[in-house]
């Protein structure tokens, strides 16, 4: 009678599990538009090349869905630029982004850069958990990330590779615009510690300067499923 | 009594299911293949001594390369050797039989490259008449073996969904030399079929481009 009543829980628990993971994406998209300064077009130096062609709203990438700010009449901010955000001129800039979801395992951005450089200590992420955890990972231009514009006299190449691994990050490509503009995905498979925690933020950390490398954010995506 | 024996069936079901889904096979290519790393790559002297074998985990997926640390086994299939240098189309079909496949891993590159269309194909073949080929094209979906003055871009993409395909970086040697990964997501009949076998077709010729094939791994799962 115990076997049965055990056997007849985990059945139970067991198709509950599989009809959760069946029913319910793993994947959530986060609004970042609170947080963006300034649009496609509307960018420092003239916007960004061949800006009308840039996305906006709800796209897919890679198999990913992300929520990039923006209206189809260009007047809604659509992403965060370094650049903008420190005016054009040196110093460090920052944002915090919210996220508050539960047992994330993998953590998905469209970031790229004005300019480029394949000096280090210019960009970092922080993921930050609610009991403790905290990864820190430094992008490094040519590597982690790229110019948006292909030009060959910056960063014009990335890793081209998924994490494989906890604690590791790697980046693909998202979006061409066939003009030499380009979005970029960068895939960060956050450390075991996480699971177990609710991710709360993501505070982006840019060192960089103008005519040597400043970075944007379009987009982020987190999931409880791993690469 | 019956009730508890249904329930552990069942239990035991739910739960070969659940290992099932996380099901990757990597597929033996001992039948096909045909030269070593350095007994065809070597003629270019390219750090062939490099290049790995045996079971190796790209971007989160296994794959079982043939060879050994002697370098005495064959390693790859090479469609250049296949065509003894010559010009004719060469082919090889590569047994599968795994139920319900969803995305299929080849670790493929190619000697020489061209943007080309028409030099590559692989068609995938179900157990009840699904079929889909594939045409790689230099440049977008397979690129040189070596960075150098032929194909030195791919689409460094994953597939976004069923009936698509896309490429990502595998492995490098720092030399300059490496091997990439081409992710195919099968249309949708595949899923309610057995992948029975995939078939690669060569077209090309010695200066334009050959493809060659290292590894080879399915999934019941999306990429």
């Amino acid at each position: 009678m115990k076997i049965h009543k055990i056997a007849t829980m985990t059945l139970i628990l067991c198709l509950g599990v599989t009809f959760a993971q069946a029913v319910k994406s793993p994947t959530t998209t986060i609004d970042i538009s609170s947080l963006t300064d300034t649009t496609w077009c509307g960018a420092p130096l003239g916007g960004y090349i061949n800006c009308s062609t840039f996305p906006y709203g709800e796209q897919t990438y890679d198999g990913i869905p992300f929520l990039i700010p923006g209206n189809a009449e260009g007047t809604a901010n659509n992403v965060w630029n370094a650049d903008e955000a420190a005016g054009g001129g040196s110093g460090t800039v920052s944002i915090t982004i919210p996220i508050n979801v539960a047992k994330v395992k993998t953590v998905y951005t469209l970031m790229n850069t004005y300019w480029g450089s394949t000096q280090s200590g210019l960009l970092s992420l922080t993921f930050t958990g609610s009991a403790g955890a905290t990864w820190t990972v430094s992008l490094v231009g040519g590597t982690n990330i790229r110019d948006y514009n292909q030009n060959g006299s910056t960063t014009d190449t990335i890793l081209c590779q998924l994490p494989g691994a906890v604690g590791k990050t790697a980046t693909v490509n998202a979006w061409v615009n066939g003009q030499g503009q380009r979005l970029d995905e960068q895939v960060f498979e956050l450390p075991a510690a996480f699971r177990t925690q609710t991710l709360v933020s993501i505070t982006i950390t840019d060192n960089g300067n103008a005519n040597e490398q400043r970075s944007f954010i379009a987009a982020v995506t987190v999931s409880t499923a791993l690469p | 009594m019956k009730k508890r024996n249904l329930a552990i069936l069942l239990l035991t079901l739910c739960l070969g299911a659940g290992l099932a889904n996380a099901a990757n096979k990597t597929i033996s290519l001992a039948s096909v293949i045909n030269n070593s790393w350095c007994g065809d790559l070597g003629v270019y002297n390219l750090n062939c001594s490099t290049f790995p074998y045996g079971t190796k985990h790209y971007n989160g997926i296994a794959f079982l390369m043939a060879g050994d640390k002697k370098g005495t086994e064959n390693n790859a299939w090479f469609s250049d050797f296949a065509a003894g240098g010559g010009g004719s189309p060469v082919s090889i079909t590569i047994p599968i039989n795994v139920a319900k496949v969803k995305t299929v891993y080849t670790l493929m590159n190619t000697i020489w490259g061209s943007t080309a269309p028409d030099l590559l194909s692989i068609t995938f073949t179900g157990s009840d008449g699904a079929t889909w080929t594939f045409d790689p094209i230099g440049g977008v979906n397979v690129r040189d073996y070596n960075n150098g003055s032929y194909t030195d871009t791919c689409i460094c993409q994953l597939p976004g969904g069923v009936g698509q395909a896309g490429t990502i970086n595998a492995w490098v040697n720092g030399k300059g030399q490496r091997l990439d990964e081409q992710i195919y997501e099968l249309p949708a009949e595949f899923a309610t079929q057995t992948l029975v076998s995939i078939t690669i077709t060569d077209s090309g010729n010695e200066g334009v481009q050959r493809s060659f094939l290292a590894a080879l791994t399915v999934s019941t799962v999306g990429p």
